[in-house]
């Protein structure tokens, strides 16, 4: 019995390590070098390019996602509180919105969003299939590390407690604050 | 004896959680939800029929159909009464599940022909993603006379964000 138990433990470690919701497409392997990253933009609402490699050195949290997309809407306010709860200067969330910027727009000032937003139909999912999102479904969110580096990948709703776990054990402890 | 039992129900366990089951794998849209067009019984318009995989959901609000050949103009896609869904982001939205037919009429009486027409959609999985609008291309026979067309379409092309 002990046994069976230790094994199902392991089992469940191991689904939990894999990260992949029971039916959510699993994302393929990212096609996007750091450098390649760090040198691509996507415009801000106002239409100016912001380029990525303006947040190279800090974590990013990359999440693509639509205001037609329902579970995109479900989980941007956990995204909120994290980044107000981590602050700026360590991890920095942005939404790529494959959307109109006026609606992005009308959408942040109600969910009062607090890091850039950034909107192009084409673009931010061309960004996200770079990422691995064959199918081009949302949300999807990204995770890299102050290289570029893409240290987690994930298609649906990514909850706040498993965000904010991840970026806790991912954020160096000398910068805790 | 026991241990080895306790192994055996452990990897089939795991196997269990990981075997690659119908609605574990990735879908193209238009897998998810398989378009076929077919000219009306009466020659007035089209009928956009969608069949849709268990565990997937169209929006009634998001059909849009274009006509790519001149000579075919269309209505708007005349959708009909969905599946109530109390979304607790959008409010009260209608859907479909299982299957859908959309009429589309057309406008005046269009010459015989081939048209290209391109037919977009929107829909979403209950496991909590959504596909972005997907296009998909159609080659519609506008028979003449009042010829009966009555094998669907098949889209030409795969689904198109």
């Amino acid at each position: 019995m002990a046994t069976l138990l230790a094994a199902l433990a392991g089992v469940a470690w191991l689904v939990d390590h894999f990260n992949v919701e029971p039916g959510l497409p699993r994302p393929e392997t990212s096609e996007i070098s750091p450098n390649a990253f760090h040198a691509s933009s996507l415009p801000d609402l106002e239409g100016r390019p912001q380029s990525f490699g303006q947040f190279a050195g800090k974590f990013v949290v990359l999440n693509f996602w639509a205001t037609w997309c329902a579970p995109c809407r479900e989980e941007i306010p956990g995204f909120v509180r994290v980044q107000s709860h981590l602050g700026r200067d360590r991890v920095q969330f942005i939404g790529a919105a494959s959307d109109d910027p006026a609606k992005v727009a009308a959408f942040g000032k109600e969910f009062a969003i607090n890091y850039p937003l950034l909107a192009d139909v084409d673009g931010a999912m061309a960004l996200s299939r770079r990422f691995g999102n064959r199918l081009g479904v949302l949300p999807h969110t990204v995770i890299l590390n102050p290289a570029g580096e893409v240290i987690a990948n994930r298609i649906g709703v990514f909850p706040e407690a498993e965000i904010s776990s991840l970026l806790a054990e991912a954020l160096p402890k000398s910068t805790s604050k | 004896m026991k241990r080895f039992t306790s192994l055996a129900a452990c990897c089939l366990f795991f196997a269990a959680t990981h075997a690659a089951g119908p609605s574990d794998e990735p879908l193209d849209p238009e897998k998810a939800f398989r378009l076929s067009v077919a000219i009306a019984p009466d020659a007035t318009g089209l009928n956009l029929r969608y069949a849709i995989l268990d565990g997937y959901y169209m929006y009634r609000n998001r059909f849009k159909v274009e006509v790519v050949t001149p000579g075919l103009v269309l209505k708007p896609p005349a959708a009909p009464e969905g599946e109530a869904k109390d979304d607790p982001y959008f409010g009260k939205t209608e859907i479909y599940r299982r299957y859908v037919e959309v009429p589309v009429v057309f406008e005046g009486r269009p010459r015989p022909g081939r048209y290209s027409v391109e037919v977009t959609a929107q829909g979403c999985a209950d496991s909590g993603f959504c596909y972005a609008p997907f296009t998909q291309k159609v080659v519609v026979n506008v028979p003449s006379s009042q010829a009966k067309q009555d094998a669907p379409i098949r889209p030409v092309t795969p689904a198109k964000p």
